[in-house]
Order: structure tokens, then sequence, then C-alpha cells
């Protein structure tokens, strides 16, 4: 029985992704198993969307890596037949959740307005391309800051790492019309704030 | 359909999200409403600028816990499976590579404790010192012993040179001379072609020690001009501490000098070694056919250009505060950065190979004989072929598996 992220079980549809779907046969002359070329298939597709992802709710890289290390961890345990369809959203959702439990056992159980999402853009820069970043980016963090929690998650979900309504409400549980009001109302809310030299 | 400018269904066309039969009917509206139309332009607008202004680096796990999820993959009786070079798959089972390391190092220990106190390499032997100047040291000593970039390629006691400085070679990097010769001629390029300093600077590293930056003056610089492409950094100085794989007593400090995008900028880099704690020190490559450092005289460092170069320090005792680097820019001083080697500190996938390059340079150029053999170079490509690699950096492992066989 796979494990499903708490999230997971209220999915009902969601996309499609291009993975193979694999077997644990070794099936190729290399030795590999098609569940090994899964794996690195994942690692190769969602290893630094994860990590920036988890990066963008702990502030902390390190608490990114070792998540995300632990998501693919629970992936090897899956059976691959059985996650791949969603495999984008099964591996955001126990990311998350993953990523909520470090914050209780850390205590930091602040609700996500709390979350210095400001780096979200910068895990893995250099200090002088973080610092670049940062000013370029100022502008638009002070606008984002005065978007609603709920707002900036799926914000961040879907402009950030991707993600489609269908694929947000796996990971976060809001309903995709939910997602829609949320999203509009944030871009207009973006939009409205925002000067025409920026936009262009 | 009859839509309002606070219809979700709107940004959800522009984002793609509506099936064909609502999209048809948000069109149909759109076209004869333009504040619709207008809302929708300024959804796709936005979703342009936030992708944009949201985008990720790579980054990625540490190399341990990707070699976890990759173990944990195969199942636990699966054996680990042998490095993807090729050719050094043939060699040696990765599980034996920290064995052979361990006795190549080993052997250099022995005879490292059998070397006299101020080693000579072969090469200063074979051919005649020449005088160089010894204007990157401060104060002159009296007896003018060799400086880290001479001939002798040896290393310099702190107590003849208190401070040394870097001689800053911006786009010295280059590989054509190895690539032609080892590729193309099939045959190891002659010792005084090999530059140590143009096989580092070849490759683009990113190190993971601490770093320092380098800002404009506040009155310079406001905030107003984060937008108009004006930034307030000048240059980054990185650095790295590393285990020096030939001789294991000492440590490998790396350091990466970059400019920033928009704007040349002269430097200076003095390196302060701490004289309670290091004994010797010595400069990697940067050395001429005439012993003087090419383009010493030379600071320049031009926007968005960067350097790397590498100083082996070895100590005195346990104690791993090494000093301080200091550096200026356009004559103004900038952050120095204490020399604090943590020896618990995962070696960055950079640091392994600008060690790896290192070594195959001073191999190439018949430097530290006794201390660096092909296996030392072997033991370490290895190790780097193991990782997740960029193609120019498995092109020059393919360098260095065809040299160990010429």
């Amino acid at each position: 029985m796979p494990e499903i992220p708490e999230n997971h079980s209220k999915v009902s549809g969601g996309s499609s992704v291009t993975l193979e779907v694999p077997s644990p046969e070794l099936d190729d002359s290399s030795g590999s198993s098609s569940r090994e070329r899964f794996i690195e298939q994942a690692l190769h597709d969602y290893e630094s969307p994860l990590i920036g992802y988890a990066f963008t709710l702990l502030n902390d890289i390190d608490s990114a890596r070792d998540v995300v290390q632990d998501t693919f961890l629970r992936l090897c345990r899956q059976d691959p037949a059985k996650v791949q369809d969603q495999l984008k959203a099964w591996l955001f959702t126990v990311c998350r959740n993953r990523a909520f439990d470090v914050l209780r056992k850390e205590k930091r159980t602040e609700p996500l307005e709390e979350i210095h999402w400001q780096k979200v853009a910068g895990p893995g820069l250099q200090p002088d391309e973080r610092l670049d970043l940062q000013e370029r980016l100022a502008q638009l963090r002070s606008l984002l800051s005065h978007l609603t929690p709920n707002q900036r998650e799926v914000i961040i979900l879907k402009f950030q790492q991707g993600l489609t309504y269908q694929e947000i409400h796996q990971v976060t549980s809001l309903s995709t019309s939910n997602i829609g009001f949320l999203i509009h109302a944030g871009l207009r809310r973006l939009r409205d704030s925002l000067p025409d030299d920026l936009l262009s | 359909m009859r839509l309002y400018p606070e219809d979700p269904r709107l940004s959800a066309y522009a984002l793609g999200e509506l099936d064909a039969e609502e999209a048809a009917a948000v069109e149909s509206a759109a076209a004869a409403d333009p504040s619709l139309q207008q809302v929708i332009d300024d959804s796709a607008a936005m979703q342009g600028l936030l992708e944009k202004r949201l985008a990720i680096r790579p980054v990625s796990m540490l190399p341990k816990q990707r070699e976890n999820v990759l173990r944990a993959s195969q199942g636990e009786l699966r054996l680990e499976r042998p490095a993807a070079f090729a050719s050094f798959c043939e060699i040696m089972k990765p599980r034996l590579i920290p064995a052979a390391a361990v006795l190549v190092l080993s052997a250099a220990t022995l005879i490292l404790l059998q070397m006299p106190d101020d080693e000579a390499p072969p090469l200063a032997q074979k051919s005649p010192p020449t005088q160089a100047p010894v204007a990157a040291a401060e104060p002159p000593p009296p007896l003018k012993p060799t400086p880290p970039w001479s001939p002798h390629r040896g290393s310099v006691k702190v107590a003849d040179f208190p401070t040394f400085q870097v001689p800053i070679q911006v786009g010295s990097g280059n590989l054509d001379l190895i690539r032609k010769s080892i590729l193309d001629e099939e045959k190891l390029p002659a010792v005084k072609q090999v530059r140590l300093e143009e096989i580092l600077n070849a490759f683009p590293l990113r190190l993971n020690g601490v770093t320092a930056l380098a800002k404009r003056p506040a009155g310079n610089w406001h905030p107003d001009n984060r937008d108009s492409g004006i930034t307030s950094h000048l240059a980054t100085l990185s650095t790295e501490m590393i285990a020096c794989p030939w001789k294991p007593s000492a440590t490998l400090l790396l350091v990466s000098l970059r400019g920033n995008a928009q704007a040349d900028c002269e430097a200076k880099l003095v390196f302060r070694p701490n004289p309670s704690t290091v004994l010797r020190y010595r400069l990697l490559g940067s050395t001429s056919d005439t012993g003087e450092p090419a383009a010493s005289s030379s600071s320049r460092l031009a926007a968005k250009a960067a350097t790397t170069l590498a100083i082996e320090i070895e100590p005195s005792g346990a104690d791993l505060d090494f000093g301080a680097l200091e550096w200026f820019i356009n004559s103004a001083q900038a952050p120095s950065i204490s020399l604090m080697r943590n020896d618990e500190a995962e070696p960055s996938n950079d640091a392994r190979f600008a060690v790896l390059a290192c070594t195959y340079a001073q191999w190439l150029a018949g430097e530290q004989v006794g201390f660096i053999d092909a296996d030392i170079v072997a033991a370490l490509a290895r190790e780097v072929a193991s990782g997740k690699l960029e193609a120019d950096r498995v092109e020059f492992l393919s360098i260095i598996d065809k040299s160990l066989h010429l």
C-alpha cells in the first residue's frame, strides 16, 4: 500500500507527467532498474524546484535540502506505478507536509504570513548574485507582501513552481474555484499597485 | 456568457486553465467588452513578470543526500553503481576509491616526512632559478627567499613572507593547449607550457566557503538605482578550504574574485597568514617562463570577469585559524575574510573539481613529483566523476583519462 500524503487522499484527478511506467525489475544492460530510472528522472525534474519551494517555507537552505531528501526517500518507498500519474503534486504535497513538520518541531508554527518568503528566488545564489536579485526584486517584494498568505502561496506555487490549479488543489487542499479567486484577486492587486514601467 | 472584470475565469483563461468550452465563452465575452480583454492582457503580462522575477536558480541537494536517495532507489541489497566515467570504471569500483585514496595519501605522507624542510621540487632542480622581483612581499626580506610564484614553485616560510600580494590574472582560463596536445596530437604537453592557472580558470567555479562583498560607498549609490541595472556591489571574494590531497598535513585555500555585471574595477588581494599557526604557504601556478607572475602588475578586474587561485597552506600545529585575506577595490578596503577552516565541512563539488584541476595541472607540469602521481590524479577524477557534471567538465575528465593512458 503506497503512502498517501495527507492532502493527497482528496485528489480525484490531476495532470499527467511524462515519466515512464517503471517496475522494480532489472531491465537494461547497465543493470539499473526502472525504479532507479524513475527516481533519477524525478530527481532531475523536481529536485531543484522542490528545494526552492521548501526554502520558501523554511527560509533555511539546509533544512530545505533535508526536507527534499526525505521527500525523495519516501518516494523510493512508493510503488512507482501508483504515484507516477500525479508525481509532481505528490512530491510537492509530501514536501509541504514535511516542511510544516519541521516548522512544528522547531515551534515555528507561524502561518504563512510569517514565512520569510522574500528569499524565494535566492537559494543557491552567490552573495553578489543574491544582492543583485534582492535589489531588483525589492519593489516586487514590497508588493507581494500586501497579499494574503493564501494568495501568496498559490501565486508562488503557480508562477514559481508552475503548478496547475488542479495540482495546487492537491498540494494545498484549497478548492480549484477558491484557487482561481485567490490568483485572480492576487494578480489584480499586484497589477493595480505596480508601476507601468516595471510591468513593461 | 456575461462576465465582469472580477470574474476569476478571465485570469484562468490567460493562464490556460480553462477547458475549450469555457475558453471559447471567455473569448467571446472579451471580444465584446474591451475592459475584459484588458484584464486578460494584464493577467498574461503579470504571468510573464512573476515567472521571470520568481524564477529559481538550479540548486541541488548535497552529494551525500543525493547518494542516499539513489541508494534507496536501488534497494538495500544492491551494490553501489560504478562511477559514470567509463574508463575509470574499468580500473576500480567506487567502493575502493576511499581505500585507494588513503593508500596514496599515506604514501605521500611517508615521502613528506622524509623530505628536507626546504624541499625544492624537481622542476626547479632541472632549470636554474630566475631571479624574480619580490615586489609582492612586504616588507622585503633581507635574504630574498623564493617567493611563492617563482620557478622553484616551492613554498615559503611565513617568517620570511608575512604577507603576500596575490597576483590577479583575470581572463587566464584556457584549455586549448592541453586539449590540442592530448586529444589531437595524443601526447602530453611540454611541462613548460602547462599553466595551472589557465587550467583552473577554464571552468566557472562557485566556492562555498566564506564570501565577502565590496560595495560602493553609500553616497555613490541609491536604492532608486536598483531598477536601472546599477547595483551597489562592486566585486565578490569567495573562499573555500579543503584538505590538500597530495600533502595530507596541508590545506588548500581556494579563492575566487569576481567583478560585478556593470563596471570594471581595480582589485588588490593580500594574503596575511597567521604566523602562529601557518608554517609555510605556496601559491599554485601563476608562473611565466621568466619566473615572474604573468600580468602581476595588472589588477584590473573587468565587469563579469572572475579569477580563481589556490594557495597551499602548511600549518604548524592543529590550530585551523590560518589568518586572513585582505582586499581592496578601487583602493577602498573591502571586508576582509578570516581564514578559519572547518575540517568537518563537506567540500562543494566545485572545490573538489578545483582540487582535481590543480592536481592534474601540477602532474602535467612535473611539479610535486613524489607527492603527485597518476594514481592520485585518477582517484580524484573518479571522485569527481561520481557526481553530476556539466559537459565541459565531462570533457575535462576525458582529457585526464586520455592523459593517464599516454
